[in-house]
């Protein structure tokens, strides 16, 4: 089936609101989702697992704890907090930060983009449990074109340590970790045009799992909110 | 507009960009300030402005030289079938694609539930080809239930208005012109009730819209499809009547022809819409308050300017006189609104003495007015002096779009935070929610096709799954534990503040979101018993341009769009110009 951005923002912010999750992160993960799905990436799939997991439970979403080196959680979805992540990564020094315990890390990517150009730039880089680089992201704060390498969709398992950093730091973070990795063939930029013209392609039944979590937030009819919940009656609406 | 700190003598924040009008500080001094402007008994009484949507659209259209075109009309002797018509704009064209068909007068209803329609449509960027027809044929007047795709900018139905459609058709069959009475009572020969855009059911998302149709202002593909199907409208009544009454049918002459607007019955589902948009809802009040300052800092009034007030004031006299509603509320407003502008009629030749003679003017002549007159009547002259001040306010329509939503600034700190919440939300802080009545409604999504519905807290169920509405509520839930994380840390920044704590996510957001965009929350409680939705609608209704808002309950109103207008063969600047409050006796 063949969606529209838009389609997957409001199933996303539904699935994540029926879901449970605090206010304002269903907005999060909408834009996340959206975002994602425009580059390319899965983030239909990943949200659909992490929800499964119960990853939108307001206990998940809680920062565990702040160390000398940064975040960890317990196991939170970046789809999710990935936002609150990134704001917390610009908003004061170090210029590189660490988060632990991230599932779905490209939820960071988004909000990345986002905040590059008040930050004099952004980068992101997944790390295994052996420090190689999973996959890395550079998000320039001018006119340069966003850059995506490695394995963003499917990382490894064992990938659960995120590097964030900031102005000149996130050129040298990226030039660092990018070498080597795989690069997509179609730019960012160009994908997204390709996707906003022609519309997203998503398997059904991925969609109907997303869709049974949204489906908690629609209150079943009667026949009073039927008659008077939205204020017409059967008759005299007609002229 | 929106820098979070400024304030003019007057305390109102969000003040204009003085760069930008040279006036800059006396327009400051004359804006209304949000606390004033955003309460819904105010938004209530909102009139269409030059600003509004649809009065930019045809100004926009008639500069820029659109053609329009009847592409393809494939209907039967009873008006059923499918019709293409075609706008071209310098560098693009847009295709209306609209299909008729018969509908079982009990199957007829305006609701969201409702799944047939008389009239079925969509406009399409660029050429439309015989397979997209039989495509959209499939989905189109499935509505809800089909699926169209990214070339579709606009998706929309509409239905017969059964007091006045037949009626017109049997005139005109008849070599006869329509009553003109029923013309005026009704004012419209089909109602639409959704207009879908911005990527719902497979359209083009509103990214795509804006960056590669030249679209780009706010509805400006709504406007457009429905100034087209009004066009279509008129060929339909006109089709029929000539296969029933051949060569001896008439045509639909004015007044009817240029008066008859497209109806629309706007419920629940637009209200959620003015609390959930802050920094765009910011956007089209700041704009419209800052026209108005212009125009009441101006220091003298151009003669010309007057004499244009002056003919549209009596124009607007005649057109409230012609308001009809069956609301016994409303229509007690609509009284005293009648008697208001009368006195003020008899007084005329004094007020364009005044006018003509005294210093700023135009802020004395609304000074009187806010003294002597009711909401509705202020809001009414707002829109009347502003439409002699095209050269002075058109190019605020650029800024009514949004380019981003709410967004947090996570450097700032804790204490900062809870200042700004103390000095926006006094209004929230005060109110009593020990009180039943203060939450007596709740909003929500009924499951079926998922209409927002509207529930009384202590009689229904769902209140567990309520829309996100109660922002009053909510700040009073959150301040306690926001003052205790000042008092633990108070440098703390907000960022990690919602690391450690994010129930509060979304309020802390809008607080530090509202505070650059003041006029985008309404300051009145959203689930008290005395919340009148239509308040919201109107408000809304009116930034769209719509005219004869006439309520059916404190839920749902009927309106009319496009009364007055030009048609697509007569759309010139100066009838683009010239449509503000329409009247039938004008002919």
């Amino acid at each position: 089936m063949r969606l529209s951005a838009n389609d997957i923002h409001r199933m996303a912010q539904r699935g994540v609101e029926g879901a449970g999750a605090p206010p304002g992160l269903d907005v999060d993960a909408a834009r996340a989702v959206e975002w994602l799905e425009l580059a390319g990436l899965p983030g239909v799939a990943a949200l659909v697992e992490d929800l499964d997991a119960g990853l939108a439970a307001p206990a998940a979403c809680r920062l565990g704890a702040e160390t000398a080196e940064g975040l960890v959680f317990a196991k939170a979805s970046a789809l999710l907090v990935g936002a609150m992540i990134v704001e917390w990564a610009v908003a004061g020094a170090p210029a590189r930060r660490n988060v632990e315990r991230l599932v779905s890390p490209m939820g960071l990517l988004p909000e990345a983009e986002a905040r590059a150009a008040e930050s004099g730039g952004l980068a992101v880089a997944l790390l295994r449990g052996t420090g190689e680089c999973e996959a890395a992201a550079g998000f320039p704060a001018g006119d340069a074109a966003p850059m995506l390498a490695g394995s963003w969709a499917r990382p490894d398992r064992s990938a659960r340590r995120v590097q964030i950093a900031s102005g000149a730091e996130a050129a040298r973070l990226f030039a660092a970790t990018a070498s080597g990795l795989a690069v997509p063939p179609a730019g960012l930029d160009a994908t997204r045009r390709e996707h906003l013209r022609k519309g997203i392609e998503m398997d059904e039944a991925l969609w109907r799992r997303l869709a049974a979590h949204a489906a908690r937030i629609f209150v079943p009819p009667s026949a009073v909110s039927r008659a008077r919940g939205a204020g017409s009656g059967a008759v005299e609406d007609n002229d | 507009m929106g820098s979070g700190g400024a304030s003019g003598a007057n305390g109102a924040p969000g003040a204009p960009d003085a760069g930008r009008n040279p006036a800059g500080d006396a327009v400051m001094r004359h804006m209304r300030p949000p606390e004033r402007v955003m309460r819904l008994e105010r938004l209530g009484a909102s009139y269409p402005t030059r600003l509004s949507f649809m009065r930019s659209l045809l100004r926009r259209m008639a500069r820029e030289g659109w053609r329009f075109e009847r592409e393809r009309s494939a209907l039967d002797a009873q008006g059923y079938g499918h019709a293409v018509y075609a706008a071209h704009a310098p560098g693009r064209s847009f295709r209306l694609v609209v299909f008729s068909d018969a509908l079982a007068p009990e199957a007829r209803t305006d609701r969201v539930i409702a799944e047939q329609w008389d009239v079925s449509f969509v406009l399409a960027d660029g050429a439309v080809a015989d397979a997209d027809i039989a495509r959209l044929r499939a989905n189109v007047p499935k509505q809800e239930a089909g699926r169209v795709g990214p070339q579709e900018l606009v998706l929309s139905r509409a239905n017969r208005s059964v007091r006045l459609f037949d009626h017109v058709v049997e005139r005109l069959a008849a070599g006869r012109q329509p009553d003109p009475a029923r013309l005026a009572e009704v004012g419209y020969l089909v109602r639409t009730t959704a207009v879908y855009g911005n990527g719902k059911f497979g359209l083009a998302d509103l990214g795509r819209v804006r960056t590669e149709t030249g679209l780009e202002r706010p509805y400006e593909a709504e406007m457009l499809a429905i100034y087209l199907v009004r066009w279509f409208v008129l060929d339909l009544v006109e089709h029929i009547a000539a296969a029933r009454g051949g060569a001896g049918a008439a045509r639909l002459a004015n007044p009817g022809r240029r008066m008859l607007g497209i109806g629309n019955a706007t419920g629940l589902g637009m209200a959620p819409y003015l609390v959930k948009h802050p920094v765009l809802i910011h956007n089209w009040l700041a704009a419209r308050e800052e026209a108005f300052a212009r125009v009441r800092a101006l220091p003298a009034a151009e003669p010309a300017a007057v004499r244009r007030f002056l003919e549209l004031f009596r124009r607007a006299h005649r057109h409230v006189g012609e308001w009809q509603t069956g609301d016994r509320r409303f229509a007690e407003r609509i009284a005293r609104l009648r008697a208001e502008l009368q006195a003020m009629l008899e007084r005329l030749p004094a007020v364009e003495r005044r006018l003509l003679g005294e210093p700023e003017p135009w802020d004395r002549l609304m000074r009187d007015v806010e003294a002597r007159c009711s909401i509705e009547t202020q809001e009414l002259l707002l829109s009347l002096i502003l439409e002699p001040h095209g050269g002075l306010v058109d190019e605020l329509e650029d800024r009514l779009a949004a380019r981003t939503g709410e967004r947090a600034d996570p450097r700032m700190s804790v204490e900062r935070l809870l200042a700004l919440l103390d000095a926006q939300y006094g209004w929230a802080l005060r109110l009593d929610f020990d009180r039943p009545d203060a939450t007596h409604l709740f909003w929500y999504y009924s499951a079926e096709k998922e209409e927002p519905r509207l529930g009384e807290r202590h009689a229904e169920p769902g209140a567990e799954r309520e829309m996100r509405l109660g922002v009053a509520r909510e700040i009073q839930a959150f301040r306690p534990a926001l003052a205790a994380a000042v008092a633990a840390d108070p440098g703390r920044s907000v960022a990690r503040f919602m690391l450690e704590q994010p129930r509060w996510r979304a309020i802390a957001r809008r607080v530090q979101t509202v505070a650059g965009n003041p006029y985008g929350e309404i300051r009145d409680n959203m689930l008290d018993r005395a919340c009148v939705p239509i308040d919201l609608l109107r408000c809304k209704l009116a930034y769209f341009g719509a005219v004869r808002f006439d309520p059916k309950s404190d839920r749902w109103t009927r309106i009319c769009m496009y009364q007055g207008a030009p048609q697509p063969d007569e759309l010139t600047p100066a009838t683009a110009e010239d449509w503000a409050f329409p009247v039938w006796g004008d002919g």
